[in-house]
């Protein structure tokens, strides 16, 4: 199966997922996706069995119902279990899961933000950050923090959609297109 | 290579001392990138046209919106990489514009590439403006004179109108248009030479004839040649119209020349058959004749003042008009000029066909002196081709025949013209006069043009005053038209032409 069409196949499960049973979803359960993805991603063993024909289906299922438990996921994530494995197409599992959480926030509205610093963020800084990209998307997000040390000073704030960026490295960049732009 | 002198440090305190904008930028990630074109998921609000800024310095346009994905066509050559960020700017494509272009070699985007430095502009356009509307219009009934005698007698061009010159490749449809810019010296037109897909060879010729002639004082060039990104060459006309419209805006009249609008359709297919659109006839997208009915549209004659006169050029294969880009712009454009190979072969030029060159404007566009002298210039013409034709199979040809074969055949030599010369109408009314009152009947063939071009000098030297009248009141009334009949008397007595001539 090609790249573009799995990920189109997973999105088309993802969609009529949240179709059917996107209103009992809550931010949280999103972000228990996420990291059930995350696992999975992580371990590609799992999904590798979950491509061996040979292996019974009571197996496998068993085997996403312990994953399911241990990330906490919604029981209506049985329906879509159930449905892939119907249609021998459980090893797209890992990437269904990934899509439902973020087409999710995308239809709510809810960025996922990265927040790159050059040095360790204080808790002061870390809350004025987030209220400034709350009152600019109007809503909360959910935030993730890194150190960069590539930005040299600075900060830059970016989600799938969205970039705020202030930093040396960014003026250092605009600098190097201006003048080769210049011909200098 | 000798490095220029830029304080960077105090270039990048400059830099620093910016305040950072409250505004979080729309972004999307580059997924798929490949033959001037990318694909970018995210930037949902993004719209078509807009252009997109890229992390490493390239931008683009975006040309197709898909559910999850946007289709980027990219005007530089710098490369973007996959999962590179690409911004939304807010704004469709504008180009800079100003009197200061005047003289200038640009490309596309606006950047001169002739080496003479930064073009101050006066302002940005959109190179996607509104077509004015009828109302905005008046009719067009001015005389734009393009020099060439064939076509000011035959198919005058007004200004405002769109005249498409159609032809087989060198059969002198870029010399038709040089020679027109040439013409407008001194008569307050700006003139706009867009070329597309053009070889650099021919494009840096074309520069220095019209700067050897002094005709870069009022040109402005414009050059998306074969060698630039496909994106470059499409948004060229647009362009080159963008910066005429500037100059309309100001009350001026501008001729702008398209050469050739067949490089903007190959362009504009390659462009949608990368974008998986669904080809049609010729492998041209469904919208291709909207490709160059917008951009002609944008041409025409203002009510308040200032014109746009658009002189677009397409190239044919084995004289067949029926192709599908000339016959769209046959239908779109207020005329043609075709240009026939084998006239030009025989050595008739400009190789004008009298039959299938037409201006749907005509005599309205026509100075009275011309149009008094061509009224029954196009029958003759063609009552002598189709007597020529008979004439071949060796018929013997009554007497009245062979006078309008005669006759024809002088027609066809006071038309040939050199290249790079061009004459005023008043010495064209002069022209056509000696043939319309039968002065050159008794020439040879050989002296015709001899003949008529001395004799416009004898008037110009010899009758000062009767020149500068037909010049001031743009007709040959009567009293006029008796003296001249008495002057080419006169000449015709004085007229002696040696081998040598």
């Amino acid at each position: 199966m090609s790249i573009s069409l799995q990920a189109e196949l997973c999105e088309k499960y993802a969609q009529a997922y949240l179709n059917i049973l996107g209103d009992s979803l809550t931010l949280s359960d999103a972000e228990n996706f996420l990291r059930a993805y995350q696992f999975l991603h992580a371990h590609h063993k799992i999904t590798f069995f979950l491509k061996l024909s040979a292996l019974d289906d009571q197996v496998k299922t068993k085997q996403l119902k312990l994953l399911c438990e241990k990330f906490e996921l919604p029981e209506s994530v049985d329906a879509i279990v159930q449905l892939l494995l119907a249609q021998k197409r459980a090893s797209l599992f890992e990437h269904v899961l990934y899509r439902i959480s973020t087409l999710f926030k995308e239809r709510a509205g809810i960025h996922d933000f990265v927040i790159q610093s050059a040095v360790a963020l204080s808790e002061q800084e870390k809350g004025q950050i987030e209220k400034f990209l709350a009152r600019k998307t109007g809503q909360d997000n959910i935030y993730t923090y890194h150190v960069d040390t590539r930005l040299i000073a600075g900060v830059r704030l970016r989600s799938q959609t969205l970039l705020w960026e202030h930093s040396i490295a960014q003026q250092l960049r605009q600098l190097e297109l201006s003048l080769v732009a210049k011909g200098n | 290579m000798k490095a220029k002198n830029t304080d960077l440090v105090s270039l990048f305190e400059q830099a620093l001392s910016g305040v950072p904008e409250q505004k979080l930028e729309e972004i999307g990630i580059v997924v798929r990138v490949g033959d001037g074109i990318c694909k970018v998921h995210g930037l949902a609000n993004a719209v078509y046209g807009e252009l997109i800024k890229f992390d490493g310095g390239n931008q683009g346009i975006v040309m197709q919106l898909d559910e999850d994905s946007v289709s980027i066509f990219l005007l530089g050559p710098i490369p973007v990489a996959e999962l590179e960020v690409a911004k939304r700017t807010g704004s469709d494509f504008k180009i800079p514009v100003g009197d200061n272009l005047i003289g200038r070699v640009i490309n596309a985007l606006g950047h001169p590439i002739d080496g003479l430095g930064d073009i101050e502009a006066s302002e940005l356009r959109s190179i996607e403006a509104v077509i004015p509307g009828v109302i905005e219009r008046s009719p067009v009934n001015e005389s734009l004179e393009t020099g060439i005698l064939a076509i000011d007698a035959l198919v005058p061009i007004g200004k405002g109108q769109r005249e498409l010159i159609i032809g087989n490749r060198n059969t002198g449809k870029t010399s038709i248009a040089v020679d027109t810019i040439l013409h407008q010296r001194g008569k307050d037109v700006v003139c706009i030479y867009v070329a597309i897909g053009q070889r650099q060879a021919n494009l840096s010729r074309l520069i220095r004839l019209l700067d050897e002639n002094g005709a870069l004082d009022y040109t402005i060039v414009l050059a998306a040649e074969a060698g630039e990104a496909v994106l470059n060459q499409y948004i060229a006309p647009y362009a080159g119209c963008t910066i005429g419209e500037y100059f309309r805006d100001q009350g001026h009249d501008v001729l702008i020349v398209y050469d050739d609008l067949s490089n903007h359709s190959v362009a504009f297919r390659e462009m949608s058959l990368l974008l998986r659109r669904s080809p049609g006839r010729e492998a041209f997208p469904g919208d291709v004749f909207y490709l160059h009915s917008r951009l002609l549209e944008r041409a025409g004659k203002l009510a308040k003042g200032g014109s746009i006169t658009a002189l677009p050029i397409v190239q044919i294969q084995s004289d067949d008009i029926t192709a599908y880009i000339p016959t769209n712009l046959i239908s779109i454009t207020d005329g043609q000029i075709f240009l026939d190979t084998k006239s030009f072969n025989q050595g008739v030029r400009p190789a004008i066909n009298a039959e299938l060159s037409v201006s749907r404007v005509g005599g309205a566009a026509q100075t009275k002196a011309i149009k008094k002298m061509t009224r029954a210039l196009k029958l003759e013409l063609a009552q002598y081709h189709e007597l020529l034709d008979f004439a071949q199979f060796g018929t013997e040809l009554d007497d009245v025949s062979k006078r309008r074969l005669a006759r024809g055949a002088r027609a066809i030599e006071l038309l040939k013209q050199p290249q790079y010369v061009t004459y005023s109408f008043v010495d064209q009314s002069l022209m056509l006069f000696l043939l319309k009152e039968h002065f050159l009947d008794n020439q040879e063939i050989r002296y015709t043009n001899l003949f008529a071009t001395q004799f416009v000098s004898y008037v110009r030297s010899v009758y000062p005053d009767l020149h500068r009248i037909i010049a001031q009141t743009e007709e040959i009334n009567d009293p006029t038209y008796a003296k001249l009949i008495d002057i080419a008397k006169e000449f015709g007595k004085l007229f002696a032409p040696s081998e040598n001539m």
